[in-house]
């Protein structure tokens, strides 16, 4: 996953994943969440989602949740994670509200 | 049902294969170096993907399995098969050369991890952003890399032809994941998401 490489903007599966884990869930739930959320226009395979929490954890933005030796591994967002997803919002309101003006769709 | 099936790595071929016994009404239960066995299912009952985990240590692979079995798919773990059995053999002896080829070939041996999930009517995909599909075939174009260098190497040193030959087939291999690795990195840099 290649966030934080120009003007810190997160990939949209990174900003799903994160918002996902608000409420604890597990690999299943992560990948049934952004198919619903996105109406099934996103939908995640295993790989590239065992990569992406891969990732995550190793930034310190999710954990692991609950009994971590049991099956069905659950991961919770971390508050420098929320931070990440703090700082992608405000800069997604910046970007709606420039498109807005420029685009004359003020509501 | 046991069948004795050999693969020279392109995995896509073998995919198709094993999603033609699921429609024929045939599931994967078990794989050994060079059978795949199956019992009868439901026609088209199971879909069907490969990864390539050669590059992951043991533990990392058994992992990652294990998290795609919590997702509720079923995982089998495959030798990738060189084919013409030469590729293995290498790989065997090198492994007593040392440590770091002992490591590649206990890969190797289990280098790909076949994955079953019950068939859903979409595609079966592992590997959905570009980047990642990207990442995927130049993992796995880096065993026949290493394979075609060693017989051109071979050829090299003994000068006969032979190798050269196994050396190409094994080039090609390469080529085809090159060509895949450099398709999905073009369309990672142009397409967004």
């Amino acid at each position: 996953m290649r966030d934080n490489v120009k003007g810190g903007a997160l990939t949209e599966v990174t900003f799903f994943i994160l918002l996902s884990l608000y409420e604890p869930k597990h690999g299943y739930a992560i990948m049934q969440f952004i198919e619903e959320m996105t109406e099934g226009r996103l939908s995640l395979g295993a790989g590239t989602l065992y990569g992406a929490i891969n990732t995550l954890l190793e930034k310190g933005w999710i954990k692991p949740y609950g009994d971590v030796n049991g099956r069905q591994k659950k991961y919770v967002i971390t508050p420098d994670g929320k931070k990440a997803a703090k700082t992608e919002l405000a800069r997604l309101r910046k970007l709606v509200d420039f498109a807005s003006d420029t685009m004359g769709e003020r509501s | 049902m046991k069948k004795i099936r050999f693969y020279s790595g392109l995995i896509n071929l073998q995919i198709r294969w094993l999603d033609k016994m699921s429609d024929r009404g045939y599931r994967l239960v078990g794989t050994g170096k060079l059978w795949y066995e199956f019992e009868p299912c439901e026609p088209s009952a199971y879909r069907y993907a490969i990864d390539y985990v050669g590059d992951k240590s043991k533990t990392e692979a058994k992992e990652y399995a294990d998290f795609l079995e919590d997702i509720g798919y079923r995982t089998y773990f495959k030798n990738i098969n060189l084919n013409l059995d030469l590729g293995d053999l290498v790989w065997e002896k090198l492994a007593d050369k040392g440590d770091f080829f002992a490591d590649r070939a206990t890969a190797m041996d289990r280098a790909l991890l076949i994955v079953e999930k019950e068939n859903d009517g979409k595609p079966f995909e592992l590997h959905t952003t570009y980047e990642d599909r990207a990442l995927f075939y130049r993992k796995l174009m880096m065993p026949y890399l290493l394979l075609f260098l060693l017989f051109a190497a071979l050829g090299l040193f003994t000068k006969m032809c032979g190798w050269f030959a196994v050396a190409a087939v094994f080039l090609f291999v390469c080529i085809v994941y090159l060509i895949d690795h450099l398709k999905m990195k073009k369309l990672s840099s142009l397409v967004e998401g």
